[in-house]
């Protein structure tokens, strides 16, 4: 499957916003399916070398929810609370990654679901954080993680180009 | 700015600081934006700003120290020009977070093909405790938390005896 749609970060210096935007050829119902429900949001959230592992998933207005991502030996857990789910529409959660020194250090996280022509789907996802140093330490973890994600691609490739 | 998390590439984290920290003045960055048409000496760069010529020299300090602007002494003046290395470097640490969501979000675009196509092996079952409903596949259940595992399999103890002929098969 060829896919044009990218994935947009705004993120400008000196604020305590981060947005994430992307398009999906899947109608609104589905992508909301898809982050709201366990078996389903395992099978994609995080790079492909990280395996994921639900602890506590219940969205619902007032539910929380806890994971983890495993990379080798290293584990990452994150937890947060469900202020609103709005099926299939938006969702207001708290997100907190618990590998900081101290706790504490919560975003407050919003993601729209919109419907587009032609069975299609466009989320918006503000996160704010508490402080600037707060926004970019976490955008500097994800980015870890994401350059891993591009190491181990382009290691499968000069493997394939080996054979 | 120091850097709450513990990182394991300190060089290039200390530069993003100094560099983000820097970026973080409306000033700096105007200088930096009239730097990205051309070399400029220090009272070029003062000339648009309605501050003393002695602050604009404590930004582009501020903006030399992080890497971002080089000064050369040219004659009696100081030239200023770009860092691009510095400049790169903070347009690759997006780049880099922006690909940590884009392999998500690849996968997600796998599994709403999946779902698209094979609409019977993902019932839809609301109101559940662990929001999802039936198994969708072996390899599903063995990324719950033991906890939320017991709990599924409790509610649901035929839950693989359900599953789809055809999503059997493929484990």
């Amino acid at each position: 499957m060829t896919t044009p749609n990218k994935t947009t970060i705004t993120a400008e210096p000196g604020k305590l916003e981060v947005f994430i935007s992307r398009e999906f050829d899947a109608p609104r119902e589905s992508v909301f399916r898809a982050f709201t429900e366990p078996q389903l949001i395992v099978q994609w959230l995080g790079p492909r070398d990280v395996t994921m592992t639900v602890e506590r998933f219940d969205y619902k207005n007032g539910g929380s929810y806890r994971y983890l991502h495993r990379r080798g030996a290293h584990e990452y857990w994150f937890h947060g609370v469900i202020h609103e789910v709005l099926a299939p529409e938006r969702i207001i959660q708290t997100f907190e990654f618990e590998g900081f020194p101290e706790s504490g250090h919560v975003a407050l996280e919003t993601t729209k679901f919109e419907a587009l022509p032609g069975d299609r789907t466009r989320i918006l996802t503000q996160a704010i954080f508490q402080s600037v140093a707060d926004r970019d330490s976490m955008m500097q973890a994800g980015a870890e993680r994401g350059i891993n994600q591009g190491h181990e691609r382009l290691t499968e490739l000069l493997e394939a180009l080996k054979k | 700015m120091t850097p709450i998390l513990k990182l394991h590439n300190h060089t290039v984290v200390d530069t993003l600081s100094q560099a983000f920290a820097a970026l973080c003045d409306p000033t700096r960055r105007a200088i930096l934006h009239r730097l990205t048409q051309s070399a400029a000496t220090v009272s070029e760069l003062a000339e648009p700003f309605a501050i003393s010529q002695q602050a604009i020299s404590k930004h582009l300090a501020y903006l030399e120290n992080a890497g971002l602007i080089a000064k050369k002494r040219c004659g009696r003046e100081h030239v200023c020009t770009l860092e691009p290395r510095t400049i790169r470097q903070v347009a690759d640490w997006a780049e880099a977070y922006r690909t940590f969501w884009e392999a998500s979000y690849e996968r997600l675009d796998v599994l709403l093909e999946q779902m698209k196509s094979q609409a019977t092996a993902f019932p839809r079952n609301a109101n559940l405790p662990i929001g999802g409903g039936r198994l969708l596949h072996p390899g599903a259940n063995r990324n719950l938390h033991p906890a939320a595992r017991g709990r599924l399999n409790s509610k649901f103890p035929s839950a693989k005896a359900k599953l789809h002929p055809k999503r059997k098969k493929k484990s």
